[in-house]
């Protein structure tokens, strides 16, 4: 089938979502100025740029109230941001963060999910995630449309989960990372294969 | 282990592109401004927004024979529109086939054996078989910080769904198996999927 966005995709669900996937899970813990932590799963998230090494996540909905996201405004105001990955076994920890919460509300208390302070950037992470990528903002792209907006991180510090570490490779087959599909739907990675460069 | 980029890894391999894994693959078509078509895969690729639908894509290095860009961000800066193709495991030869860096006057369609079809809403070809097609209107070229790092965004002006991958209205990844890229050389292949609701918003 084909439609325009313009005209409508007359199903039951947008399919949007489901085209681009699977998507990576950035699960971003910030800091508002007075000190409140929030914690929150995002999937318009991924790589921007290898050297130096540069992150994006899209926040593209209001709260229920109508206000902007809480991570949203908190990197807004602090200019840094944590990136958490998310392997299988902490997907339900992870979707109580997805919930519409108050400002206020401390989601990894809430989730039972352990902190610890970033090294390089004043922020908490999860210590338990696969990995952790310690982010100064560098920029925030307005998009097109009401409240969507385009962060973009250099990764000024990493953590390895050492028990994930393979002959220095960070090893895909050690966890199962969980990933983003469309409508309520996930993924997790359970084998990985490889294909070599091809030559022109 | 931690580690701080600026100072290296200190690994045989660098492993920040398994960190972020899986990333979707945008297999994306474009014609330059004297009417050479081409197609590349790119992993640094995503939704960005849903009103209007948005999508995103960086590109981090450069050709000799373009300005400081590949054949792919040179064409959608000089024409304005690309296609989004979704890749699904049984094309991923032909889509490792067009990652290679060819000249820019090759047309990666024909050299990796691609039925092309052009699109409804845009000047671009498009991979007929693919399971989505999404046809993009550029809407910014954004620089970031470093050399030859640039993000595109496009608008998706028209979209295509394989009606084979649709099962009840819905499409269906099940059906298809789409392709993802993960660190090193590395891929993977979604074949389950699971239902999570998200939890309601608690009552105040």
């Amino acid at each position: 089938m084909f439609y325009t966005p313009e005209d409508g995709h007359a199903l039951p669900h947008d399919p949007l979502n489901a085209l681009v996937a699977p998507r990576p899970i950035a699960w971003i813990s910030t800091l508002s100025p007075d000190g409140v932590a929030n914690l929150a799963p995002y999937s318009y998230f991924n790589l921007l740029a290898p050297n130096p090494p540069q992150v994006m996540f899209s926040s593209h909905d209001p709260k229920t109230n109508g206000q902007e996201k809480d991570t949203i405004t908190n990197v807004r105001n602090t200019g840094v941001f944590c990136v958490n990955l998310v392997e299988y076994s902490q997907r339900f920890n992870m979707q109580v963060t997805a919930q519409d919460l108050p400002a206020e509300t401390d989601e990894a208390a809430l989730a039972g999910l352990t902190t610890v302070p970033c090294e390089t950037i004043p922020c908490p992470r999860l210590p338990d995630a696969p990995a952790a990528l310690e982010c100064r903002l560098t920029q925030l792209v307005p998009l097109k449309g009401q409240q969507n907006t385009m962060a973009v991180g250099e990764v000024l510090g990493i953590h390895l989960r050492e028990d994930l570490l393979t002959a220095g490779r960070f090893d895909h087959k050690k966890f199962s990372a969980l990933a983003r599909l469309g409508y309520k739907d996930f993924t997790r990675v359970r084998d990985v294969f490889t294909l070599p460069p091809s030559k022109d | 282990m931690f580690y701080r980029p600026a100072d290296g890894h200190g690994l045989p391999h660098n492993p920040f592109n398994a960190i972020v894994a899986p990333r979707p693959i945008g297999w994306i078509s474009s014609r330059s401004a004297d009417d050479h078509d081409n197609i590349a895969p790119y992993s640094f690729f995503n939704a960005v927004a849903y009103e209007p639908p948005q999508v995103m894509f960086a590109s981090t290095s450069a050709k000799p024979d373009q300005d400081g860009t590949k054949d792919t961000m040179a064409n959608i800066r000089d024409t304005g529109v690309f296609c989004v193709n979704i890749v699904e495991y049984a094309m991923r030869e032909a889509m490792n086939a067009t990652a290679a860096a060819w000249p820019a006057d090759v047309d990666e369609f024909t050299a990796a054996g691609l039925e092309a079809t052009p699109c409804e809403t845009i000047p671009c070809l498009r991979v007929a078989k693919a399971p989505a097609a999404l046809e993009c209107k550029l809407t910014q070229i954004v620089e970031l910080p470093g050399n030859t790092n640039l993000v595109a965004f496009g608008e998706v002006t028209g979209v295509h769904l394989r009606d084979d991958c649709m099962t009840d209205d819905y499409f269906d990844a099940r059906a298809f198996k789409p392709l993802a890229r993960m660190g090193y050389l590395d891929y993977a292949v979604v074949e389950d999927t699971f239902p999570m609701p998200r939890p309601p918003a608690p009552q105040r």
